[in-house]
This record gives structure tokens, sequence and C-alpha cells, in this order.
């Protein structure tokens, strides 16, 4: 057997080789002899962004001899979107190739107030200084070209493209020549049996040329709006459904959403999905009609960028899914009320099972309560993401003395959430401490006025903690458990109104220390005294995250852990200084015993990684 | 439990079944087999290779399986390589590529994705003289075809 080399690699694993190479080295690779230009062209070519350095004749015409290699294409020369539209037209019916997804605007070519295809052979000399062109046709070709704008080329291109999975397309593609919207012809060219996931970037700015901006608060009249646009737009196949199409994503379009241009949604049965990115309040109203009106399955909704717009703009966008959501990822939202809260716990209560949201507006710990009491499929419940939130934002917060009275007291405040839930994010506030633990420079830090604590006799040592454990205990599935805020930075936290949050204070820089002072006896303890040994059933725990917590964990701790959570890899937040306990010294005394006791269990805090 | 893993130059490795169940193509025999102490012969692998190999499932014995990737775009794959995983893979090139056909044959896909990672490594960054160099590759194209095709990729090139 001759030594292995590269050549004796097969086939399918020199591909796979491929995939972990940037376009730059594949220019390189096809350079090196002529088994790798062979080889490695295709790899070259899977991916391709048409931008001007494919001018000219020489460069259109190694597109088209390379064409067929086109899997991702970006488009932003028209003049390579018209080589491909023909070429693939020639090619219809052909193998199964063609192109997987393609993104598309002519924006950095447009000049002057329309989008055009391209400027006439001419024009383009004299602008670029290009002399190498054909001219044998050039009349024919000018006609061509005059007669055809962006959106019926980039329509025969999809045509030609029927296996397309993704389509990206921005405003330059749904105006034709003369301005008119061209919308329905692009949408009418997206291929309807392969399409899985469609990109509309509208602009964000008024423009002349925009139709009339959407201010209907209903939207119900589809039907009507569909038989105006087949009178509008002859030529164009009858639209069919969609068949695939799960994921629309949108951004932009505060004047560009028209109830004319949302009908297309009537062809979206399948639709799953739906991703916003940075869009204007205007159009929430007619696109949540739309949506329920045309896409039962709708159940996963993705919102980025900010939105400024009131409580019941959200509650509008919250209400676009006919039956409810699966999953529902916010940015921080400022306007976020009690009408848009509403409209969200319809879901949390039949089959949320994934909610992400940044920042919660005016809501406090009443409403998330009622979502942990409520909210019986959740897997995911992530607070705000790190850092990013705002001042006036408040935190997924519990207010445990109160959830506890209440309990107690007044209703049941049993948490409804159960073993489907893997991740949790939550911070515990307001919890009363029986032990002053917490010293600053050798002093107990003062009472916190607002808790009551246990002189009033009302409940035992630990009452508050031991039922905020007993909720948490239900959690068998739980995976990755944080309490409190991953990484938040000192920046962010300045920014807060920081004497509200329990905020684990042995991390925090010493010129914070004077804001928040509070924190470490009203946070939740984590010790097996306050009741740690409640959470025996975890036991897919995986990560646990402790930053927030006023944290005990000593050498006792870990060895219950160690037996109780098998699955434990990581626990966050443990290596800290040691103020809290009430001296330095005997800090680092357990700071030390931790460590050893790390070091002797190399292969991770859980029973399961070593033998 | 242990297995017993028979090279191509008939050299027996005992291994415990766990290790050996990170090659997929083991672990269906062992299941094919149901219990049973007859050893299981590898007669594409020599013992140099098998000794490497188990090397890494040894290390990587309590990984969790992995996940097929969703994403369609492989290139967005992170190319990062874990530290052990980049010392284990420091071998003679022909070491290498046996490493990665044998992967390829026991069918240990974290294994073989390491191994095509550090390939493309050494290809990464380097000009086509560079590779050739790397791989002792002989350069067959003539200059003019060198100079078209240079011409014809500056495309692709960054700017």
């Amino acid at each position: 057997m001759p030594p292995a080399s590269f050549s004796s690699l097969p086939l399918e694993i020199t591909i796979l080789i491929t995939t972990h190479l940037a376009q730059h080295d594949l220019a390189q690779c096809v350079r090196v002899c002529h088994y790798w230009f062979t080889f490695f062209t295709p790899s070259l070519w899977r991916t391709v962004k048409a931008d001007d350095r494919f001018s000219g004749e020489e460069m259109t015409a190694l597109v088209a001899r390379n064409a067929h290699f086109i899997r991702d294409l970006e488009l932003v020369n028209p003049q390579i979107a018209k080589v491909l539209a023909t070429l693939k037209t020639e090619r219809e019916g052909g193998e199964g190739g063609g192109l997987h997804s393609l993104v598309v605007s002519f924006e950095r070519v447009r000049r002057g107030p329309l989008p055009r295809l391209e400027l006439l052979p001419e024009q383009e000399q004299e602008q670029a200084g290009v002399e190498t062109r054909v001219q044998s046709s050039a009349s024919s070709q000018r006609q061509q070209i005059e007669e055809c704008g962006n959106a019926q080329l980039l329509g025969k291109l999809m045509r030609a493209n029927q296996g397309l999975k993704f389509v990206s397309a921005d405003e330059t593609c749904f105006r034709n020549n003369d301005g008119t919207d061209a919308f329905q012809l692009f949408i009418g060219c997206c291929p309807t049996t392969s399409l899985e996931r469609l990109e509309l970037r509208f602009r964000n700015r008024p423009s002349p040329l925009s139709p009339v901006a959407d201010s209907s608060t209903s939207f119900n009249d589809l039907g009507d709006t569909h038989k105006e646009l087949f009178a509008s737009a002859p030529g164009i196949p009858l639209f069919g459904p969609f068949k695939v199409l799960k994921e629309l994503l949108i951004s932009g379009g505060n004047f560009h959403i028209a109830p004319q241009r949302l009908a297309f949604l009537g062809r979206c049965a399948s639709l799953e999905r739906l991703l916003l990115d940075n869009i204007g309040r205007i159009p929430m109203a007619s696109l949540s009609a739309a949506l329920r009106m045309s896409c039962p399955h709708l159940s996963i909704l993705e919102v980025k960028g900010p939105n400024n717009g009131p409580d019941n703009d959200l509650a509008y966008l919250l209400s676009s899914a006919k039956n409810h959501w699966r999953e529902v990822s916010l940015p921080d939202m400022g306007g976020f009320g009690t009408e848009a809260f509403t409209i969200l716990m319809a879901s949390v209560r039949t089959r949320l099972e994934v909610l992400k949201v940044e920042g919660w507006g005016d809501l406090g710990g009443t409403e998330f309560l009622d979502i942990l009491c409520s909210a019986q499929h959740l897997r995911r419940l992530e607070g705000p993401a790190d850092g990013k939130a705002q001042e006036n934002t408040t935190e997924l917060t519990i207010w445990a003395y109160l959830a506890f009275r209440q309990h107690t007291h007044e209703k049941d405040r049993s948490w409804a959430l159960g073993p489907s839930l893997e991740f949790l994010q939550i911070w515990i506030d307001d919890v009363p401490r029986p032990d002053i633990v917490c010293q600053r420079d050798g002093d107990p830090l003062p009472l916190d006025p607002d808790v009551p604590e246990e002189a009033e006799d009302m409940h035992p040592r630990y009452d508050v903690q031991r039922w905020v454990y007993t909720q948490l205990g239900r959690l068998t599935g739980l995976q990755e458990l944080i309490l409190g805020v991953k990484e938040l930075d000192n920046m962010a936290l300045l920014a807060r109104n920081v004497a509200h949050l329990s905020y684990d204070p042995i991390a925090l820089e010493g010129s914070l220390r004077h804001v928040a002072p509070t924190f470490i006896y009203r946070s939740l303890e984590f010790s097996l005294e306050s009741g740690l040994e409640l959470l025996a059933e975890m036991k897919e725990l995986r990560v646990l995250d402790v930053k927030s917590t006023a944290h005990r964990i000593g050498v006792a701790e870990l060895d219950w852990m160690h037996v109780n959570w098998p699955k434990l890899k990581e626990i966050k937040g443990l290596m800290s200084k040691r103020e809290w306990l009430g001296d330095a010294e005997a800090g680092l005394e357990v700071m030390g015993a931790v460590e050893k006791w790390l070091d002797s269990h190399p292969h991770g805090i859980g029973s399961s990684f070593y033998s | 439990m242990t297995v017993i893993l028979v090279s191509s130059d008939n050299q027996d490795f005992k291994v415990d079944k766990e290790v050996a169940e990170r090659s997929i193509l083991i672990k269906n025999m062992l299941e094919d087999v149901g219990e049973s102490d007859s050893p299981i012969p590898l007669p594409n692998v020599t013992s140099a290779v098998l000794t490497k190999v188990i090397e890494y499932c040894e290390h990587h014995r309590n990984d969790p399986v992995q996940v097929p990737e969703e994403t369609d775009d492989p290139r967005k794959r992170s190319n990062d390589i874990e530290e052990w995983d980049m010392k284990f893979m420091q071998v003679d090139q022909e070491m290498l590529f046996e490493i990665i056909l044998a992967a390829n044959y026991l069918d240990i896909k974290p294994l073989l994705d390491v191994g095509c990672k550090t390939v493309a490594n050494i290809i990464k960054g380097k000009t086509p003289e560079e590779i050739r160099k790397a791989f002792n590759i002989v350069n067959d194209f003539t200059p003019e075809e060198e100079a078209q095709i240079k011409k014809e990729n500056e495309w692709a090139e960054d700017r």
C-alpha cells in the first residue's frame, strides 16, 4: 500500500475539507495543479458574490462557464443577473442543480431615483472606462434592457431556479423601471415548491415612490385585495401556494408594507416562523391581521432591533398567531405593558415552550409570577440579555417574600413550571435572610427596612427560602439554572436602578459597593442550610450559575451536589472573594478548601465523571 | 466490560466497551453480535494508527453524542480545534491521512472532523507554491495556464 497522502482520501472526505476553507483559500487551491483545479473549482464557485468585480465580457463569460456550480449567490451586479437569467432558462429542466440561496440588492448600481437594470453600454463606457464590449447586437440588447427591469430579470432568474430554498431581496427588486410597484411580480416568481425561507428587506424611510402608508387598523378584505392584485398584474401566472415556506424574515418597512403587499401571506399557509428586524410601528396592525387570517401554523416569533411602539403595537404583533406561540423572543421593548402581556399569557397558558425577553418595560414581579404559575410547557425561560437592558427595564425577578405571603395568606402561588423546563434564568429578590453573614470592612451591613426579619416571628428561619426551593425542586428536567444575570458588566449595572436588584455583591467593583449594599442579604442564599437539599431531584442539571445569589458553597455543598447531581459539569460564580462569610480570613479558608476539593475531582463535579 | 480489537497486523488491543463504542462501526457490530467475547478484526487499520485512534477515544470517552449540525452552510461552522485535539493531531502527514481514513472507516465523526479541520488549517493562508510544498505536489501548469487561472480567480481574493 502506498503511503497515505492527500490524493488517497476518498472524494467525500476531501469535500468535507473544502467546507472548512474560505473563498480566498479555495482560490489558491485551484492554482496548485490540474487535479486540484478540477477538484476545487466546484467548491470555489459554490458561493459567489456577484458584484462589480464581475464586469466586462471576459468575466461574464467566466460566470456563464461556471454558473452550474453556483449554489449560493449574492447578487449586486445586474449584468450578472442577466447572464445567469438567460443561461438558466436554457438549462431549465436540466439536472437537479441550480441555486439554493439567492440574496439580491441592486442598491449599489442605482443611479438616479429609479433602480435600473444597468446602464446602457455607451454610458457605462463613459463612467467606468470599459471599452471591450461586444457591440454587435447593441441595439437589440438596449431594447431588451429597456423593457426589462430588475424585478423582471430577477423573476426570470428565480423561475429558472426552481430549487431555490432561500431568497432575500430588498426594495430595489420590488420596482419596475418606471417606478411602479413590482412586488407582486417578484412574489409571483418565487419558486413555490422549494422555497423554505423568504427575506424581505424594506426600507425604513419615506420615499416619494412608496405606496400609501398602511394606517388601517383592520385587514378584513384579503379576498378583494387578491382580486385587485390579479387585475393589476396581467401576465403573471396564477399564484400557487408556497408549499414549504416555513420562515419569513422582514426587515425595515415602516412605510413600505402596504396591505397589497401583504396579500401574498394568503399563499403562505405553512408559515411557522416569523422574524422581524427593525420593523416600524405602522405595519403592525395589518401584518398581524394578515398573519392571523392566513398562517394557522405560525408559532415562532423573533423580533430584533429597537421597537419603541406602545403597548398595543406589541399586543397587535403578539396576536398574529392564531393558534398561539410556541416560541417568543423579544428585544428590550420599552412599551411592553399589560395589554401585550395579556395576549402573551394566552400562549403561556396553552403551549409556550420558549420565552426570551430582553426588557420587560413596565412589567414587574407580579406578572412574572403569573408566568411561572401558568406556564406548564416551558422549556426555556430567559431574562434580559447581557448588559443590553436599558435603565427603565425590570428583570425577570421574583419578589420572594411577597410571593410567599400571597401563597400562605391569599392564593396558591405554586409554580406551574415542571419537568419540561430545561433552562431557567431568574432573579430571586427580597428574600428575608435570617443570618447576617455579610460584612463590609468588618461591620455588618444594615438591615433592609422593607423586608421583615424573623424577629416578627411570622416565619421560622429560612421558610421563604425553602418555599422558593420547593418550587425550584419540581424542575426535574432542568439542565441549566442561572440565578441572576449572566455576565452583567458594571457600566450596564450603573445604568440601571441597581438598588432594586439583588445582585451578588462579591463580583462588584468597589465603586459599585456603595450603590448596592443591600443586595447581599436580600438575595437567595445557596446552601444546604437554606434548602439546597430540596433540589435533589434535578438529575439533569449540567450548569449552575449562582453569581447573583449570596451563595455559601463550601465543601459540604460540593459533596452534596457531587452525589445528587450526576450530570453537573460546571458551576459558575463559584470562585469569588469570600468577604460575605464575615471576615476575609474565614473566606479564604473556605475558598482554599473548595479549590482543594476541585483539584481532587479532575473530571468535574458530577459523580459520573470519574470512577 | 472490555472489548478486544485486532489491527491489520494482528495485534490485540483491549479497550473499555465505552471507549470502543465511540466508533459507530464497532458500536453497531457489538449491538448486532450481542454479548460476546470474540475479538473484533479491523483489517483496514494498522496497529500504529489504532493506537492513536484509541488514545483519542479514551480522551473523549465522556463527550456527549454529537448532534448533527443543522446549518446548511458548512462554512459557518467553527474551525476551532480544542487544544488537546490540536496536540493530538501534531503527527506527520502520512499518519494524519491514515487517522482520517481510519476515522472514516470506523465512523468516528468528531475525529474525522478534527482531521479535516487540521488538513484545512494546513492549506489556510498559504500560496499555491506553499501548498504544493506542504503536500508534495508537482506543478503541472504551464506559465500561461497559471497566469490565466490566477486572473480568472481574482474575484475570490480578499480585497
